[in-house]
């Protein structure tokens, strides 16, 4: 049986923060359809 | 080097002297803890037997070289952002009367509704002020939202129509005003579309989203629903109450089986007395919530297709890349007033659309004053410096960066106080812990929107 990590830590930071970042709802979770 | 400074360098523990302060979690895993720096909401999973080294080995030299990094990173998004979205209601007029709506009655029933020209002229002044505050390039967001703008729906699209080149364009609708000729308009303008569906059937569907008669509209729903499933900017909002919180497992089927790709299931805001008396209870809501979202994870590796909860998904991603978060509610401050703002029929400003039903949060109208002027009044201060580093119990809770005590308007309607937690503070603190037991079992892939990973990048791993 695969043994767990005893450690696991990572962290992510946006490519382009505050482009896509900031709402209340959903819509800029789905991707653009715009032409 | 001085001795201090040597210290304050080199922390030797956690949790004493200069060091840091970890907070232990149990996440429901017997054999791992998550551990927690709230500050810059630093985290790892632990082994038990390993927590040693957490609180006085090996984790404290990355917490060390990362924290500078990380709480700059925390400041910049809490603090440094631009508005970059608009809320737009070009309508008072709804012509539905949901049992939760947080809208007044009066207002839904025989409101406001603008002409073309007006939308238009806001819209431009909309535009205007979005090319001033964002970088060249940018296009902010613009959602018609509600009461219902497809009443509105002249109005909406000559603004799209004028506007394409300068807006991102949303619609949020009950989608029962959406015909076939509607609907090629906004898909052939690429217009994201956010429909609301409360239940997989008509007879619980219909009980909490019906018209001013009493009438549901489930059958009218589900067809447009089937029409949109596959475009690609199309989701749907299901607002959990007590009524049909028991029944989120099978509206996981139902969307999978229509081919939805991304839902919400948003907890009903307790902002007027309608959502207070549907609110579940946290320990139902959270139990049959995390069952829901074991659903997606089962259909997803049956199908190869995911159905993202987008709410626990930001969640989610509040911890794994605090930055690659999309929505800003369960942040401290909010995204209310700072990343986004909301627009009255009347072009009166508010923070969010949470208060547009409390005229005393206009920081003014569009129409009279200059948007910079309207973004610094004292109401919108009173949303955006709204932290929970200064609400009990948030001030002291490890994952208060994960969940921001939201919603300030819900909040201050039931506590009387912006200053005090979520009434679903207890919901909030299961999803993170179910969020950890994600992480740890690798499978974020699965919960999170397609592209997540290309829109962040990696900056640190420690894996032993």
């Amino acid at each position: 049986m695969k043994k767990s990590q005893s450690i696991l830590s990572y962290r992510r930071r946006c490519r382009r923060l505050g482009q896509g970042t900031g709402l209340s709802h959903y819509i800029l979770l789905t991707p653009k359809a715009e032409k | 080097m001085t001795m201090t400074a040597e210290q304050q360098a080199t922390p030797l523990y956690a949790n004493t002297g200069f060091g840091p302060q970890l907070a232990v979690l149990e996440v429901g895993l017997t054999d791992r803890v998550a551990v927690v720096e709230p500050e810059s909401a630093f985290w790892a999973l632990v082994e038990r037997t390993a927590l040693n080294q957490a609180l006085a080995g090996s984790l404290l030299e990355d917490l060390r070289e990362q924290a500078q990094a990380f709480r700059e990173e925390m400041r910049v998004l809490r603090f440094g952002l631009k508005p970059s979205a608009a809320y737009f209601n070009p309508t008072e007029r709804c012509n539905f009367n949901c049992s939760y709506c947080y809208l007044p009655e009066a207002m839904r029933r025989d409101g406001k509704t603008m002409e073309p020209e007006e939308l238009c002229t806001a819209l431009e002044t909309l535009a205007d002020y979005f090319a001033r505050v964002l970088p060249d390039g940018d296009k902010p967001q613009l959602i018609f939202h509600g009461s219902e703008p497809m009443v509105a729906r002249e109005a909406v699209f000559a603004g799209i129509d004028r506007f394409r080149d300068r807006f991102h364009f949303g619609v949020q609708t009950n989608a029962t005003l959406l015909d076939a000729e509607a609907i090629e308009f906004l898909t052939s303008r690429g217009v994201g579309i956010g429909i609301s569906l409360d239940a997989p059937t008509a007879a619980l569907a219909d009980r909490t989203r019906k018209n001013w008669a009493g009438t549901g509209a489930f059958d009218r729903v589900v067809e447009v629903l089937d029409r949109l499933a596959a475009y690609p900017a199309f989701n749907v909002i299901t607002t959990v109450t007590s009524v049909n919180v028991d029944t989120l497992t099978e509206m996981v089927d139902f969307y999978h089986d229509h081919g939805v790709g991304v839902v919400m299931f948003n907890p009903v805001r307790c902002t007027r007395s309608g959502g207070q008396e549907l609110k579940p209870a946290n320990e139902r809501l959270a139990e049959q919530f995390l069952k829901a979202l074991d659903h997606t994870y089962e259909l997803y590796q049956k199908t190869g297709r995911k159905l993202v909860v987008a709410n626990f998904a930001n969640v989610l991603a509040g911890i794994v890349a605090p930055t690659g978060r999309r929505l800003m509610c369960d942040i401290s401050p909010c995204g209310g007033g700072r990343c986004f703002f909301a627009v009255s029929a009347h072009g009166d400003v508010f923070p969010c659309s949470e208060f547009i039903g409390f005229q005393e949060f206009s920081g003014g109208n569009l129409y009279r004053e200059p948007l910079e002027r309207i973004l610094a009044t004292e109401p919108f201060v009173q949303v955006t410096s709204r932290r929970t580093e200064t609400i009990e119990p948030c001030a002291r809770c490890a994952i208060q960066h994960f969940c921001g005590a939201p919603c300030p308007a819900e909040v201050k309607a039931v506590a009387g106080t912006m200053n005090a937690p979520s009434p679903y503070c207890g919901f909030y603190e299961e999803q993170v812990r179910h969020a950890f037991r994600v992480i740890a079992a690798g499978r974020e892939d699965a919960y999170l929107w397609s592209g997540w990973d290309q829109e962040t990048e990696e900056t640190f791993r420690r894996i032993v």
